[in-house]
């Protein structure tokens, strides 16, 4: 025992032994006992320094009292404040802080003093005032080792008199005597709140974190680490509480890969360490984490040995997964964009020399008698040209610069008329062993889409399935309309919306996964030239999904199948109904064919004539302005693409100010420009693409002509 | 009732007794004083503490009226003692609390003063 200790207990039993005669120290030696017992039964801090103030009450005589205790560094509040009597609910004594500088001074005397007696530092004068004014007494510190628990005051007497001096070493000694039970009762409590601190600290770290002692048992797991062993073993989870378990039991290799052996290893040779971008599988679904350990070196007798800190990453690791994959997707697009620009310019200069071979047949055929030996090769002469031309569109598709004639269309309707047509039929007969299903869905609404392409998705999916079966298997086309926030494979962004869903599958060789996102690229066919011959039909496919802003997804297994997944967003539109009164073809009207193209020209003018027009021509559309000053015609079949400088729009404008309803057709070869629309903007002209067919080029000049403007000539 | 320490009886809407049995000291001094507390604050004026059945009251018992009985004064009401033994009596009066304190020889007393109080 310290001498410090005897000289202090020395002291109170003198206090005590001087009082022992009176009736009233009885009492108080009776209350110091109780309270003794109360402290080392029960050791709830508040609770016996509440007790501690009504003995103190009792004893002396007084209603007021109070109590101001500092609490651990890390408690919400710095202080506890608890009173009886007068002092219950002041404000001005709840509010005191016990500064560092109140500390100093408390610890200096030690012992229950007047308020009016004690010296205050400079920082600390207001207390005297605010002491005084609640009508504290005496007050005196609760001070063990040197570190002030905090305060304890008295009010006056009944009387109104303050404290006899004796009454003031008896509280001194009271206190002084059970300050080592409060002391203890304070670090009880201060303990307890702290553990269950740090254990809520360490339960509210996002990671997973394990200790083990050296020999691999678990010491310690925080609740993200137990969400992860649950995550990837469930049945684990009971034990991890009930059993000691091993490192390597619990990052069961089943379950957790081999990672905690390699880990051990490293542990054994390194302090720290760390894997990163560890991946785990739980069925489908991808786990990414990152595994950190560090040895933990100190004294404590209840440290662990080292930590295991597992980060959960796999929001990063899929984002980063999804960004790399909407990255190809960028890059495939731009190629796709290249590629296309490519291909739209040699189309139109491949348009521009099939005018006459697609043109011409028609115009021989009409000349040549029934009976004609020649008829069979002109035909075949415009079958040819009119494949070129299918593939030059393909091409133009593939560029997405073709003209789409939008309208509301419906996939069911269009999946039926390809099925129903002469290609399809032989394609099935021709391979019997592949059973080819469509399921039509129910209520699957309109989109706004154009009919002869679709058509070409539908039949450039299905050839490529019947391609995919050599071996025979089965063919599924069906349709359906769902209400969709994002697609499956979730690559893409796509608007909430209901969509008419397309999908094509087969039961084929399936698609290697490194070949999924290079299908839709021109010329990558692994298999012999389609059926188009093109080798751009997926590639087609592409460009007339992006037309009508549609989405696609792909499943595919190597030599499962493949199902080709498309959503086209709906439109609340009706069909339109089909036109069934041909129009007639020919005409009277007068008609001034532009293009600076002799070739194009002439086969214009022997077409249209041949068919009733007075049919005039100029070279150029300065020419042609000239012409129609002097000469009104009823329409003008403008070229699009002539000398720079004075193009088909330029002409145009010249043209509208001398006849601001000019009826007009706009020709190209080339595909729907920026500057074939602001040409229809000023006129709604029709837009024909070149070769064009008799029937196709009389039928735009029919109805324009029968249009609702009529011609102001 | 018998098992309960302290009891709790309204009598009418400004009295209550208040009845500690056995013992008041450091083990139900606070709850006394919680039981007190809640009275006043429900509007009781009059808290007659009935110390028939009591046997022994230490300086934490008698810190509990001590510390609450300037509320129920302040607010016009008192805290009565009554039927208090003598030997409990005797502290009372160590403690020079005999004129301070309300005391009352019985219940009916104690109630016919709380009643004159009104």
């Amino acid at each position: 025992m310290d001498k410090l200790a005897v000289s202090h207990k020395e002291r109170v039993a003198a206090s005590f032994y001087k009082w022992l005669s009176d009736e009233k120290s009885l009492l108080a030696l009776d209350a110091l006992a109780k309270l003794n017992v109360q402290f080392a039964n029960k050791p709830e801090f508040g609770l016996l320094v509440r007790t501690l103030l009504l003995t103190l009450a009792g004893q002396f005589s007084i209603t007021s009292t109070f109590a101001i205790l500092r609490e651990p560094e890390f408690a919400k509040n710095k202080t506890v404040y608890l009173a009886t009597g007068r002092f219950v609910k002041n404000h001005q004594l709840e509010s005191l802080l016990l500064t560092s500088a109140l500390e100093r001074m408390f610890i200096d005397f030690r012992k229950a003093t007047r308020v009016s007696e004690i010296d205050y530092p400079e920082s600390c004068i207001s207390y005297r005032g605010i002491l005084n004014d609640c009508g504290v007494d005496v007050i005196c510190p609760l001070v063990q080792n040197d570190k002030l628990l905090g305060i304890i005051g008295l009010g006056k007497k009944l009387s109104g008199k303050s404290l006899q001096e004796k009454d003031i070493e008896l509280f001194n000694s009271l206190i002084q005597s059970v300050v080592p039970v409060i002391a203890s009762s304070y670090h009880f409590w201060e303990l307890t709140n702290l553990s269950g601190w740090y254990l809520d600290i360490l339960n509210h770290v996002k990671q997973g974190v394990f200790a083990f002692s050296c020999d691999n048992y678990l010491k310690k797991i925080n609740s993200a680490g137990f969400d992860i062993i649950k995550r990837h073993n469930p049945e684990l989870t009971d034990m991890l509480v009930t059993f000691n378990m091993v490192l390597e039991d619990i990052f069961d290799e089943r379950y957790f890969d081999d990672w905690a052996k390699r880990f051990i290893k490293g542990i054994t040779e390194n302090d720290t360490g760390s894997i990163e971008g560890l991946i785990l599988k739980n069925g489908d679904t991808e786990y990414a984490y990152n595994v950190y350990y560090c040895k933990i070196s100190g004294d404590s007798e209840f440290r662990a040995d080292f930590i295991i800190t597992l980060d959960d990453v796999t929001e990063r690791f899929q984002a980063e997964k999804q960004r790399r994959q909407l990255q190809e997707k960028l890059e495939q697009a731009e190629k796709m964009e290249a590629l296309g620009l490519l291909a739209g310019g040699v189309a139109h200069d491949l348009n521009n020399m099939l005018g006459p071979l697609v043109g011409y047949p028609e115009l021989i055929l009409m000349k040549l008698p029934e009976d004609s030996p020649i008829r069979k090769q002109v035909c075949k002469i415009a079958d040819s040209a009119r494949n070129a031309s299918n593939v030059i569109q393909d091409l133009l598709a593939l560029a997405r610069r073709g003209r789409y004639e939008m309208e509301p269309v419906n996939l069911n309707k269009i999946i039926t008329e390809y099925i129903e047509s002469p290609a399809h039929i032989k394609k099935c007969t021709d391979k019997p062993n592949v059973e080819c299903q469509f399921k039509p869905g129910k209520n699957v609404s309109n989109i706004q889409g154009s009919s002869p392409h679709l058509y070409k998705v539908v039949m450039n999916l299905i050839v490529n399935a019947f391609d995919a079966m050599p071996e025979g298997g089965r063919l599924t086309v069906s349709t359906s309309q769902e209400h969709l926030e994002e697609l499956s494979g979730g690559y893409t962004k796509i608007d909430e919306d209901d969509y008419a869903v397309l999908r094509v599958s087969d039961t084929g060789m399936g698609i290697e996964k490194q070949n999924i996102e290079r299908i839709f690229e021109p010329y990558f066919s692994k298999k012999k030239m389609g059926s188009s011959g093109s080798g751009l039909g997926l590639s087609v496919v592409y460009g007339i999904i992006k037309d009508h802003k549609g989405y696609y997804d792909i499943f595919s297994e190597p030599g499962e199948g493949t199902e080709f997944v498309f959503y086209f967003p709906v439109t609340k539109q009706a069909e339109k109904s089909a036109d069934s009164t041909e129009r007639p073809l020919g005409g009277a009207e007068s008609i001034l064919v532009v293009d600076d193209i002799g070739e194009q020209r002439e086969i214009a003018a022997d077409l249209l004539s041949s068919i009733g027009y007075k049919v005039s021509t100029a070279e150029n559309g300065h020419k042609a302005v000239e012409y129609i000053s002097g000469n009104p015609v009823d329409v003008v079949l403008l070229d699009m693409i002539m000398e720079p400088g004075f193009d088909g729009l330029d002409t145009y404008r010249e043209i509208i100010k001398l006849n601001p309803k000019q009826k007009a057709i706009v020709v190209s070869g080339f595909s729907a420009t920026e500057r074939v629309k602001e040409i229809q903007k000023m006129g709604a002209c029709p837009y024909v693409k070149k070769p064009f067919t008799l029937n196709t080029i009389a039928k735009a000049i029919r109805s324009e002509l029968d249009g609702k403007v009529s011609s102001t000539q | 009732m018998e098992d309960k320490k302290i009891s709790k009886t309204a009598v009418n809407d400004t009295t209550v007794i208040v009845k500690p049995f056995k013992t008041l000291d450091n083990n139900n001094a606070h709850e006394m004083v919680d039981i007190i507390t809640a009275v006043q604050e429900e509007g009781y004026k009059m808290i007659i503490v009935d110390m028939s059945d009591l046997e022994f009251l230490s300086s934490a018992g008698v810190g509990s009226i001590l510390g609450t009985i300037e509320n129920s004064r302040e607010a016009g009401g008192d805290i009565i003692l009554c039927s208090v033994p003598d030997s409990i009596n005797h502290i009372l009066e160590v403690l020079d609390l005999t004129d301070y304190l309300t005391i009352r020889e019985s219940k009916d007393m104690a109630l016919n003063l709380a009643g004159t109080a009104n």
